[in-house]
């Protein structure tokens, strides 16, 4: 072989990668397009990733179906539903990626990918295509059945609009960059949701979801108000309930100036976990 | 023409805290050849490969991959660059099509996503998901991956490792259809005939340093070693001549006694023994054999003597 004259395949021609974001941001999309493929012929993926909250909503009130005292008339049913599409969006976003980043990471996915030209850049804009779409799909569902069976409302103001629009946003940012990060505590895919499920349920338990927030015990609110879905969950039923029902909460109303301020504030900080916990290229 | 080089490693070492895993490795490959890596589990060859296609820093040294250094390469370089993976996982739910015509988008001047599988041999698994796939198909989809870009310089990662022979011998089919188009090839391996098979050089790394460098031929002085001239000496043969190095082995129930020479020149044995077999009225020797160290004996002489591994390494280079 030694001595064959081979060709010179790269010389004077070295092919040359497109270095514009118009290129990371197309590979990225369609990197999101394959994940989501993935994604909806996973029976299990489909089932935690996003049918969950839907059957548990289902479950629940199906079965509290009452009206919650001095409230006007809002049921339970109508109270669960909101809290649920906050659910739904961390779901989608948190649990979604810190498994799926960690399944990666764990079976060389990342590893693979990293030794090819595509940029870090598409790498993440597909996952947050990836969890933009199945965000999406689960408020989609769980609107559809607030609807037509719980006696849920669409906003009626262009106010509320903005809010349910606002906590979808950053409720879909803050949650997928936080996910990005937890995946670093998961030592290997497969126990990914061993280590994912457990504080994620336990946090929605205490956020004000399944549960009357107000019915909590103080050092529950506290702790729950430090993370994103209680006020995700708060900021849904500001768009979803009632302007009378503010009365109920905590402090006698919305408190939309914390909501939004809270969860600007975990997506600028999940920015920064995200990027100091993440790795694209391992070097050691 | 002197062949350009497209590895070069002067002095290269890599520290883990107090291990060395790497201590002083002097390597240059060039354009068009196929150059196997051997050694032991634990031996240093991972290492140094990962250094090579830029997944880890050297500690000490100078790295040169298709002339740029791999720990600081943009994405130019690493389009000119194949890895072929050996430990990855493929996703279950996709098929082999959706995979190489995702990972052909990432490359300026891939290969057509079609002429790839049928390359690999799974064009009729082009619409199959991974996880229907066996074993051999799994690694041949990761050759596809591998080449897709058309890359100037290909790592391959134990390629065949947990293969049945025939899928082994067909992933050598393949590999010998790469190398026919011109590529450089880097092949880290535990098995022995495929190094043969496959290389032009190889390298023995054993405890962090190249202890053996040549051809398959050549390998640890195994071109000029000691060979063993064999024959049977049977009844009418009458007693063997004086040479040597000459031993006579007992005679079995079923078998004449085994005339072994051992020595430098075998050719000048063989026509001593040719003259003195004629003389005795036999034109055939019974049963001569010219063997050489085999390169598997060559390798754990190697290993044997260069460093001290466990039984569970040896084991995994059989």
């Amino acid at each position: 072989m030694t001595d064959v004259t081979v060709p010179h395949p790269g010389a004077g021609a070295a092919p040359v990668v497109d270095p514009s974001w118009r290129r990371t941001v197309r590979l990225g999309v369609l990197l999101g397009r394959l994940q989501l493929k993935e994604f909806f012929r996973s029976r299990a993926a489909l089932i935690f990733g996003l049918l969950f909250p839907v059957m548990l909503l289902v479950l629940l009130a199906s079965v509290f179906n009452e009206t919650i005292k001095g409230t006007g008339g809002v049921t339970v049913a109508q109270y669960m539903t909101a809290g649920v599409l906050a659910i739904s969006i961390a779901t989608a976003g948190f649990s979604n990626l810190a498994n799926t980043v960690a399944v990666q990471r764990d079976t060389g996915r990342i590893k693979r990918w990293a030794a090819t030209p595509m940029p870090v850049g598409s790498y993440l804009i597909g996952l947050f295509v990836r969890t933009l779409v199945i965000a999406v799909a689960g408020t989609v569902i769980l609107l559809a059945i607030g609807l037509g069976f719980y006696g849920l409302h669409l906003p009626d103001s262009l106010v509320d609009w903005a809010m349910f629009v606002a906590v979808f946003v950053l409720g879909v940012a803050s949650t997928s960059l936080l996910g990005i990060a937890f995946s670093r505590l998961c030592k290997n895919g497969e126990n990914a949701p061993a280590v994912v499920t457990p504080p994620f349920l336990a946090l929605q338990f205490i956020s004000g979801t399944f549960l009357d927030f107000t019915d909590l015990a103080t050092p529950l609110k506290v702790v729950a108000s430090i993370f994103p879905l209680r006020w995700m969950a708060l900021g849904m039923r500001s768009a979803f309930l009632p302007d009378g029902f503010a009365a109920h909460e905590t402090g006698g109303s919305w408190q939309r100036p914390m909501v939004l301020t809270v969860l600007l504030a975990w997506t600028i900080g999940g920015f920064f976990l995200a990027r100091a916990t993440f790795s694209w290229r391992e070097r050691s | 023409m002197t062949p350009e080089p497209v590895i070069e490693l002067e002095s290269l070492t890599k520290r883990y805290g107090d291990h060395e895993a790497v201590r002083g490795i002097d390597l240059s490959i060039s354009r068009g050849e196929v150059f196997a890596l051997l050694g032991p589990n634990g031996a240093g060859k991972t290492t140094t490969v990962e250094i090579l296609e830029g997944y880890r820093t050297a500690t000490s040294g100078t790295v040169q991959v298709l002339g740029a250094d791999p720990a600081t390469a943009g994405d130019d370089w690493r389009a000119r660059v194949g890895i072929v993976h050996q430990e990855t996982k493929l996703p279950e739910d996709l098929t082999c099509a959706e995979l190489v015509e995702f990972q052909a988008l990432l490359y300026p001047r891939p290969i057509d996503p079609a002429e790839a599988l049928r390359l690999v041999g799974l064009e009729p698994q082009r619409g199959q998901r991974c996880s229907t796939l066996s074993g051999g198909q799994q690694r041949r989809l990761d050759v596809a991956l591998g080449i897709i870009g058309d890359p100037e310089l290909i790592f391959l990662d134990e390629p065949t490792t947990g293969l049945d022979p025939e899928a082994r011998r067909q992933a050598w089919e393949l590999v010998e259809q790469l190398i026919g188009s011109g590529k450089t090839v880097l092949l880290t391996t535990h098995y022995l005939e495929e190094a043969e098979r496959l290389a032009d050089r190889l390298a023995v790394i054993v405890g962090g340093r190249i202890v053996a460098e040549g051809t398959p031929a050549s390998l640890g002085g195994r071109g000029e070693a000691e060979t063993t001239v064999s024959f049977r000496l049977t009844g009418g043969l009458g007693d063997p001549p004086a040479l040597d190095g000459l031993e006579v082995g007992p005679a079995t129930a079923d078998a004449a006694p085994l005339v072994r020479v051992r020595t430098w020149r075998p050719t000048e044995v063989v026509g001593l023994l040719a003259a003195w077999s004629r003389d005795a009225g036999s034109d055939e020797l019974p049963e001569l054999a010219v063997t050489r160290r085999s390169l598997e004996d060559t390798y754990l002489a190697l290993v044997a003597e260069h460093g001290d591994p466990s039984p569970a390494d040896l084991e995994a280079t059989r």
